[in-house]
């Protein structure tokens, strides 16, 4: 469930997932790095002559927060709810980060799509239950502070919900309230050039380091087809957890 | 057998059955348990024409997302669909790869075109729609469906409807009425990791979830598997972990 702008949102599976980002030990980052990506788009009866990509988008994500290592399933423990001290990944603090958040609507995924882009530095969340790989969270902003709208004022004006709307709808503020559930759904490995099985070695990684199941689906990328700089850089394995495939 | 009117002419009756297809998503998957859709095919020959088997009309029939949830595949049989808001409300849900599920009718046409001897094809939608089957023989079903076709053009606002346009009813007869038999033919259903028999699982979720316990041919896809051999690599799955499956499965 997610209250932002009088919408009925519709979280979006497979987009919104925890993920985790772990590196080789003579990588530049060995620490695992956390994100919680969630998507959601504009639902009911009213919007039912629109594709996706005439409806409503709403984005949030909270990066490099802080999980006890050695188990995914540490991210029972996450709360950073109401917490007046957290660290940052910015400075040296000891105390546990509760991540960046930063949250985004699109109006539409058209060209005169009205889009306003929020920072909010530290984040208030938490993780609330966990079943399995089902993570239930909780979290609260504001997208007052700190926005950035991109599109011409007329886009704005025009755009479903706006105020100079032929119907304004009710936005309900720029409070962010959310208590949705999402799986732990991928790990992305950094695998040494010269592995001799890069998906094995990746999933030889994501065990030891934070015990993870087989995983559904393999995907391995190597950067040198985009960029010759990374000829003798590392390759990346993605390994999807508990369904989905990715697109 | 298949009796269609379309655009208030009626169809030469044909023997095509529709078909009724479900998929089943795996138990950690958010998406909703069930899928059922619903599509059926009408042919229409004139002998005068003699280009491609004498088709002088074809229509498509397909409805993605009946918003069934049954706890017995019989239950289809009680099933009546009027597709008011509040069923698109009820009925519209998030897929298991992020897309949003689509609430209406749709009917692809080719039609053979007298003055150009070409086949012109048009696709039509209704948000407006009925179909009320009936108790079944066998995996049959009488179907009974009405929809009020436009335009897929002119049916595509990309824009919310806003006040009354969202629960207007069109006005008037239906454009397009069958009456047909629909044959629950087909299924599909994911099988999570740690299964070395996935058809096995497969047959008793199909028994726990909507009582079919009698099978025509199955088959076994393998996630990680299939990625592999396209990319040529071969990784051995580790003794006791075994991976995420798809079953395809057929009625009698």
């Amino acid at each position: 469930m997610l209250r932002y702008r009088g919408y009925e949102w519709a979280l979006v599976h497979g987009e919104s997932l925890f993920e985790v980002h772990l590196g080789h030990p003579g990588s530049k980052h060995p620490e695992p790095m956390w994100w919680l990506r969630m998507q959601f788009i504009a639902v009911g009866a009213e919007w039912r002559r629109c594709s996706n990509l005439d409806r409503p988008h709403f984005f949030v994500e909270i990066s490099n927060f802080d999980v006890k290592p050695g188990d995914w399933r540490h991210l029972a423990e996450v709360d950073y709810w109401n917490k007046e001290v957290s660290g940052s990944w910015l400075d040296d603090s000891e105390e546990p980060n509760s991540g960046w958040f930063r949250a985004s609507f699109y109006s539409s995924y058209r060209a005169d799509h009205e889009r306003v882009d929020s920072d909010f530095g530290d984040a208030n969340w938490r993780v609330v239950r966990m079943d399995g790989p089902l993570v239930t969270i909780e979290l609260s902003g504001d997208t007052e502070e700190g926005n950035q709208i991109i599109g011409t004022p007329e886009m704005a004006a025009t755009a479903p919900g706006a105020a100079g709307a032929e119907e304004p709808r009710d936005t309900g503020g720029h409070e962010v309230y959310l208590l949705e559930t999402i799986p732990f759904g991928l790990v992305t490995a950094t695998v040494p050039r010269n592995a001799r099985d890069p998906l094995a070695y990746a999933e030889l990684l994501a065990r030891r380091q934070l015990k993870t199941p087989a995983a559904d689906h393999l995907r391995l990328r190597d950067h040198k087809d985009h960029h010759n700089e990374a000829i003798r850089g590392d390759l990346y394995v993605d390994l999807h957890l508990f369904g989905y495939q990715g697109t | 057998m298949a009796w269609t009117e379309w655009h208030h002419k009626v169809l030469p009756t044909t023997d095509e059955e529709a078909k009724i297809s479900c998929s089943l998503q795996a138990p950690d998957s958010q998406a909703r348990a069930q899928s059922w859709s619903l599509s059926l095919d009408h042919f229409t020959k004139n002998p005068a024409i003699e280009t491609r088997g004498g088709l002088e009309l074809a229509l498509f029939i397909e409805v993605g997302n009946l918003g069934f949830h049954l706890e017995d595949w019989r239950h289809i049989g009680r099933q009546e669909i009027v597709a008011t808001a509040d069923w698109h409300s009820r009925t519209e849900h998030i897929g298991p790869y992020g897309r949003v599920s689509n609430t209406w009718l749709s009917v692809g046409t080719m039609e053979h075109d007298h003055g150009t001897g070409k086949l012109q094809r048009h696709e039509w939608r209704a948000d407006y729609f009925r179909i009320t089957f009936s108790p079944p023989t066998g995996y049959l079903f009488p179907l009974e469906l009405e929809a009020w076709l436009i335009n897929e053009k002119d049916f595509h606002t990309g824009r919310p409807l806003r006040g009354a346009e969202i629960r207007s009813i069109p006005e008037g007869p239906p454009n397009l009425r069958v009456i047909s038999l629909a044959r629950f033919r087909r299924g599909n259903i994911t099988i999570g990791n740690g299964h070395p028999d996935p058809i096995a699982t497969a047959r008793q979720r199909l028994a726990q979830s909507i009582r079919l316990d009698e099978f025509g041919e199955m088959s076994v896809r393998w996630w990680a598997e299939t990625e592999r051999s396209n990319k040529n690599k071969e990784l051995p799955v580790p003794p006791g972990e075994l991976r995420r499956s798809d079953v395809s499965f057929q009625t009698p």
